[in-house]
């Protein structure tokens, strides 16, 4: 299957495939066999909570929806025991900027605080068990910066992980 | 393609080739055998003695038409391409041809109670009998098998018409009885002067008949037997007159024309010559007989009609509402049909599968259906042409079309608040277009050729869809064959 999605990626043309096609051939080479297009779809969970002292919200879970060089999702924070968080406990993923090639991208979330979150992961791993995501997030207004690692827990994005009605 | 090998794909390709004569190399040249069998040659006697007892006149011309039978028959089989089959030949194949005996013993079965009706004085219903078994007797071959048993039948239906008093057909049936069984006797006055004299007459009647050979072998009879045993050729013959009168014709039927081809008549005065008038009778026949192979007289002509079974792949070259071009491969089926050398009248039909495209504009992937017709203009000979096409096609899809370069549309779904802009197209939907294309066709054999197709369709008379998705650029590769 991965293999078809490879031969179907391979033979594809069009605008801005010259660029994308050389750089997706090394992401194929370092990534395995996961289609170039695709390869940030999934559920993503941090193993830790992200934030500090002031603004600790929870273990973010990233449910990302992939498609060429754009990406969009929802990221929901979870408690220690699973659970989303009481307050502000979702949010849209808006994208910024995808780059296949080094396999980055760079996105924006608005909390229902209002605070924004810069998210700017890129992706690790030579197979679905071994993904991970790692990077940093940042408040948008410079006042918080963290490390972050999530591992995809599922490359497909159930229904109910792409709702989200922040409060 | 995993687990098959390249030689087990790789055999039967050049099993194929291998097959198939390829176009440089010179056709066999088959000449036909011509199947010729060979009829008892019949003497007739002049003179109604013969019914009583054989005069030595006779004896000598029945000696004498053994000698020229058996010397036609050694003169065809001197001949190229000549099979002959000699009478106990033809018997034999006859009965390997079919099953005769039930039939022939339905006829001893309507003679026997043809005869019972006879001697119980009712003419009428054994001539109804006789009549029957005369014709299943025909059906059975009887007349070659065993002529005697259906001269018997002959002469009585002949004693049946004549206590009818229908005169002209006793004797065609006494004629009939005589040239199935000339050398026939029968014992003075046993059936009495009337019925004596009727069959004096019959012979005369035969002798001095214009065509002796057409009474005695009726066309539509050695039709029916030619095709039983596929002969191509009778040869028969019938000696008529007596003395220095004396003459033999020898004639060949064809049954492939359904009629006699040569014809000859030679006196019997001086038998010296047998052997070359046979000679030069069976040689002006022969020259004309022979079937030439129909490849050297003119080669096989070119197919007019071919089927292509073809792999396609096609890409639609306008899709605003797709960033990336959509594209996907399709299984064309096509019968062309070559009218005159420069015209081509062309149907295809096609599956195609548009693929979702890398940026997932497009939500799902749709098949199509698609038939086409036209006509096309073409030059070439049979190894390359070059054909332009042009017709009508209709595209029929049956799954809905959702495309958008809206990302929250694509992961969201289409009833999300936060998709904001997406096209459909509704199914099932007809599309109708004209289709232009160009094709090269390359035939290394009579048997096969390869086929490679470009062209564009424009679905111009159909609004549901035009302006979004259109102008499919396709190319095929196939493989085809004449019918």
């Amino acid at each position: 299957m991965a293999m078809g999605r490879v031969a179907a990626y391979v033979l594809t043309f069009g605008r801005g495939v010259p660029s994308v096609l050389p750089s997706s051939l090394v992401i194929l080479l370092s990534v395995g066999c996961q289609d170039p297009n695709r390869m940030f779809t999934g559920v993503w969970q941090a193993e830790s909570p992200v934030g500090s002292e002031d603004w600790a919200l929870g273990r973010p879970e990233l449910s990302i929806g992939h498609f060429g060089t754009e990406l969009t999702g929802v990221v929901r924070f979870l408690d220690d025991s699973g659970f989303p968080t009481l307050a502000c406990d979702c949010a849209f993923i808006e994208h910024q900027r995808l780059d296949l090639g080094t396999a980055t991208f760079l996105a924006l979330t608005e909390q229902c605080d209002g605070s924004r979150w810069i998210w700017n992961l890129t992706l690790s791993g030579e197979d679905d068990d071994s993904s991970y995501l790692t990077g940093t997030v940042t408040q948008a207004d410079g006042t918080n910066f963290v490390e972050f690692e999530a591992r995809l827990i599922d490359r497909f994005v159930p229904d109910d992980r792409r709702e989200c009605e922040p409060e | 393609m995993k687990g098959i090998p390249l030689t087990a794909l790789a055999a039967p390709i050049l099993a194929l080739l291998a097959a198939t004569p390829a176009l440089a190399a010179p056709p066999e040249l088959t000449w036909k055998v011509l199947q010729v069998g060979v009829l008892p040659i019949v003497h007739v006697s002049v003179t109604g003695e013969d019914l009583f007892s054989e005069r030595p006149e006779t004896a000598r011309l029945r000696a004498t038409a053994a000698r020229w039978h058996k010397g036609l028959e050694q003169v065809l089989e001197g001949r190229d391409q000549v099979k002959v089959s000699v009478l106990a030949e033809l018997k034999a194949r006859l009965k390997r041809a079919g099953d005769f005996v039930r039939t022939a013993e339905l006829a001893e079965e309507r003679y026997a109670m043809g005869l019972e009706r006879w001697r119980a004085l009712n003419a009428a219903e054994a001539l109804t009998q006789l009549d029957r078994a005369r014709q299943l007797h025909l059906e059975a071959f009887t007349d070659i098998l065993d002529p005697r048993t259906l001269a018997d039948v002959d002469l009585h239906r002949a004693l049946t018409l004549l206590d009818l008093d229908q005169q002209a057909q006793a004797y065609l049936a006494f004629a009939q009885m005589l040239v199935r069984d000339p050398a026939r006797r029968f014992e003075r006055g046993y059936y009495g002067a009337p019925i004596e004299t009727a069959m004096v007459n019959a012979r005369r009647e035969i002798t001095e008949a214009p065509d002796p050979i057409a009474l005695l072998w009726p066309t539509e009879r050695l039709l029916a037997l030619g095709r039983r045993l596929a002969l191509d050729v009778f040869a028969v013959g019938v000696i008529t007159g007596e003395g220095a009168s004396a003459a033999i014709t020898i004639a060949f039927f064809d049954v492939r024309i359904g009629g006699f081809a040569l014809r000859e008549r030679f006196p019997l005065s001086d038998e010296a010559f047998l052997g070359d008038d046979l000679d030069r009778l069976v040689s002006a026949w022969h020259t004309c007989a022979l079937e030439a192979p129909q490849t050297f007289v003119r080669p096989r002509g070119a197919s007019r009609w071919f089927v292509e079974f073809g792999y396609t792949h096609f890409a639609w070259i306008q899709h605003r509402r797709t960033r990336d071009i959509l594209h996907g491969p399709a299984f064309q089926l096509g019968v062309t049909y070559l009218p005159t050398p420069g015209l081509e009248v062309w149907a295809k039909t096609s599956q195609r599968v548009t693929l979702t495209d890398g940026q997932g504009d497009l939500l799902d992937v749709f098949t199509t259906s698609h038939l086409g017709l036209g006509v096309g203009l073409t030059v070439g000979d049979e190894v390359w042409r070059f054909s332009v096409r042009s017709g009508l096609e209709v595209a029929l899809s049956l799954a809905g079309i959702a495309m958008t370069t809206d990302v929250d549309c694509k992961f969201f779904g289409p009833e999300s608040d936060r998709c904001r802009t997406i096209f459909r197209a509704d199914s099932p939907a007809v599309w109708l277009g004209l289709d232009f294309s160009m094709s090269v066709r390359v035939a290394p054999s009579r048997s096969w050729h390869l086929g490679l197709t470009a062209g564009a369709t424009s679905y111009a008379l159909s609004e549901s869809i035009v302006g979004e998705l259109n102008f499919p650029l396709y190319g095929t590769f196939g493989f085809g064959l004449p019918f």
